[in-house]
């Protein structure tokens, strides 16, 4: 066989395909990470708009609790906590919000509600105060 | 064929540095959107923070309008979040308390009187939202209406609803009544047809049926009827919660006895009070009740009543010109106001008690009282404006006699009202001078009467018009006294120039003249037209405004009329009647919530009294937001 018509060798090909493997795997590897952190930024910013959701509807609504509470699933009394409490689903995530309202002490007419937004292995904490007279 | 094998390799190299430049780009990409993330985060965490910064902020005001700290900041979110509030020529300007236009960085002038500039920097991780808002005093009530129910509306007799600006200018004012019940049925209205209905304003009604307010209503003398309204009520003021915050805090419980109690600025509780047998004077406090509250008596001046049960009470015998005068009645229960028939009681009084020492009957005299009276207060409405009453000098200066010429039409019919004139015919009004003075007789035959509770309640009355000193030389002698702390006004607040007064001592002034001996309203408004004393002409200007606002709330027609001043607003039901004259607003919003107004009620709504109406409640609203 003539040089000119001569393959790649054994060595040459297990290096390129060493090579081309990793960097692949590589590909593969941070596209997983990629795909995942952008499914965990999105169910981040789906769990923020809840909480913002749910401080508009307190704001319209007015209805801010007079005693120190902690509403972790019960059902909404006199309208508080608003939607989208007890939870909801979004796409295929399950959101669950757990909210503390208590009047922020020597103030009047100002409360403290915070929103704990829980979703899979993860969680968002909220507050704002409102000025309810 | 080497040259070949390393076109080979560098391929390969070449796909290699391909796939991990893409490796390189979406880590990159995939870094940048979890920092984008957290950023977003930060944002939303900076915007509540610094929204929870509004929020203290109005908190602070509603217990301390001067409240202007040079930094104030606060933190949220277990330390994650921040804001800062700064006031200064830059930064947020508080102007709830003053009376004229304050600067801002925004401009000249650009924070106008009882308002706010509020700025807030709310600050999560790196990232900084600012909110800047315009805050106002008031505004819990909607605008315009003067009488609002859930349910129905019903009226037996005369009905009036009125408007003016405020209790010192009292421009005509649109007043609306408004039912909001939004059901598509007929008659949510009805009024028995005796009398007349007069309202300056709109009759509105939320439903879409063209019989939610019935024919005679809508032929009655109405600006408008319109169906088909998105009104909505006021928002819910928690009575309960507030009562029973207010019973924790342990605020004191005053002792209501005798026939008046006047309670101090401050906060007080009553648990299941019971009848109190005597007027409520409120100074600037607030009263919050557990139970029923019922008055044999009045309940006026300045502050709010909050109750859970019932409320009943008496109209007050006297009204008040001033601004901020007026009570905001809280209750969740039903709320009755009853006057009383006190110009059909003074018909029959004065009927009885005969004639005078001239031979006039004081029929005669209540008869003139009314017909002077409206006289008066028609040459005023024909365009006797302060200035130009102001600007005449002398009208009690001259040597008593006919002075036709230096008297003015305002005088011609004032004066025999509440003056004894020593002769007939004075200024040619025709007024014989047995009958002038009818005030000051009809205030005597009533002190001759035999006491009772509506003998008491009118001779209050009149007191507080109080009639002039008995003959023209009095009257000269003490209006020219020289010294103005002997004068007329004897106690008057003599200021040190014009626009160097405070209001509050004029209202004080104001105040004391009625609580006087000697004074009274007819007083008040001549002084302020007499220019011939020490006080400037600003100074008058405000009493004459003042005494002649007071002046066109009286219905001299009904001198019997009692007055309530103030904001009513219940859950419950709201009946009024008997001759009542509601100087505010009324608003019966609970579900199912009904008005009734009986036997002459006259509404005049005052847009001032109530958006600075409840002291205890949100009297500082943002107005508008400014950046969000």
């Amino acid at each position: 066989v003539a040089a000119t018509l001569r393959g790649f060798t054994l060595t040459e090909v297990l290096l390129a395909l060493g090579l081309i493997t990793v960097a692949l795997l590589a590909l593969v590897g941070v596209l997983a990470l990629s795909l995942r952190s952008s499914t965990q930024n999105r169910q981040a910013t789906q769990a923020a708009q809840l909480a913002q959701q749910l401080f508009e509807e307190i704001r319209r609504e007015g209805n801010c609790p007079s005693a120190t509470v902690d509403y972790t699933g019960q059902p909404a009394v006199d309208g508080f906590p608003p939607a989208p409490y007890p939870g909801v689903q979004v796409e295929d995530t399950e959101y669950r919000l757990v909210v503390h309202g208590e009047p922020v002490g020597g103030r009047t007419g100002l409360y403290a509600v915070k929103v704990n937004v829980l979703w899979s292995q993860h969680q968002g904490q909220y507050e704002c105060r409102f000025y309810q007279p | 064929m080497k040259r070949h094998s390393g076109v080979a390799f560098l391929s390969v190299l070449f796909l290699t540095l391909i796939v991990l430049m893409s490796v390189a780009v979406t880590v990159k990409r995939t870094l940048q959107g979890s920092q984008f993330q957290v950023q977003d985060q930060h944002s939303v965490a900076a915007f509540y923070a610094a929204d929870s910064g509004v929020a203290e902020a109005l908190s602070r005001w509603q217990d301390n309008k001067n409240w202007a700290p040079a930094l104030y900041t606060g933190t949220l979110n277990n330390g994650n979040s921040r804001f800062e509030i700064r006031f200064g020529a830059a930064h947020s300007v508080n102007n709830l308390e003053g009376d004229a236009p304050r600067s801002s960085y925004r401009g000249a002038g650009s924070v106008p009187p009882y308002q706010a500039l509020l700025v807030v920097t709310g600050f999560a991780g790196s990232r900084t939202r600012v909110l800047e808002v315009m805050v106002a005093r008031g505004g819990l009530f909607p605008p315009g209406a003067a009488l609002m129910t859930q349910e129905r509306l019903t009226m037996q007799g005369d009905v009036t609803v009125t408007a003016v600006r405020s209790l010192a200018d009292n421009a005509p004012q649109a007043a609306d009544v408004s039912i909001l019940n939004d059901a598509d049925t007929s008659n949510h209205a009805s009024w028995d047809g005796n009398g007349a209905i007069n309202v300056d304003g709109a009759f509105n009604s939320n439903s879409d049926n063209a019989g939610a307010i019935p024919a005679n209503i809508a032929a009655a003398n109405v600006s408008a009827v319109r169906r088909s309204q998105h009104n909505a009520p006021p928002r819910n003021l928690r009575i309960a919660d507030r009562v029973s915050e207010a019973l924790s805090a342990g605020y004191p419980q005053p002792a209501l006895t005798g026939p008046s109690t006047t309670l101090a600025p401050g906060n007080y509780t009553l648990s299941n009070p019971g009848m109190y047998n005597g007027d409520l004077v409120l100074n600037g406090c607030n009263l919050y009740v557990s139970g029923d509250f019922r008055l044999n008596g009045s309940v006026r001046g300045n502050g709010s009543v909050f109750v859970t049960g019932a409320t009943e009470m008496k109209g007050s015998a006297v009204i008040t010109g001033q601004d901020n005068a007026g009570v905001a009645l809280y209750s969740a229960g039903d709320v009755t106001l009853r006057g009383f028939n006190g110009s059909q009681f003074l018909s029959s009084f004065m009927a009885g008690a005969g004639a005078d020492e001239n031979g006039v009957t004081y029929s005669e005299h209540l008869n003139n009282f009314r017909t002077y009276s409206s006289r008066m207060l028609q040459a005023v409405a024909d365009g006797m404006s302060a200035p130009s009453l102001l600007g005449n000098y002398s009208r009690f200066g001259n040597t008593p006699g006919v002075q036709s010429g230096s008297m003015s039409d305002f005088d011609a019919w004032y004066a025999p009202l509440i003056a004894d004139i020593g002769w007939d015919n004075y200024n040619n009004t025709g007024v014989p001078a047995i009958r002038t003075n009818p005030t000051r007789r009809l205030t005597v035959a009533l002190e001759n009467g035999a006491a009772s509770p509506s003998r008491d309640f009118l001779l209050k009355k009149f007191r507080e018009l109080r009639p002039m000193p008995t003959d023209v030389t009095t009257i000269q002698t003490q209006v020219m006294h020289p010294s103005a702390s002997q004068g007329l006004l004897g106690s008057r607040p003599v200021s040190s120039g014009i626009g160097g007064v405070d209001l509050n001592q004029i209202d004080g002034f104001v105040d004391a003249l009625r609580a006087g001996a000697d004074n009274g309203l007819f007083d008040i408004l001549n002084d302020a037209v007499n220019n011939t004393t020490l006080v400037p002409t600003w100074e008058r200007q405000q009493l004459y405004h003042r005494a002649l606002s007071t002046f066109r709330e009286m219905d001299f027609d009904r001198p019997g009329m009692a007055f309530f001043q103030g904001i009513v607003y219940t859950e419950g039901n709201f009946l009024a009647e008997d001759e009542l004259r509601i100087v505010g607003a009324m608003y019966a919003v609970g579900p199912h919530s009904r008005v009734t107004l009986r036997n002459g009620i006259r509404v005049t709504f005052v847009p001032e009294l109530v958006a600075r109406a409840g002291q205890a409640l949100g009297t500082v609203h943002v107005r508008q937001w400014l950046r969000r």
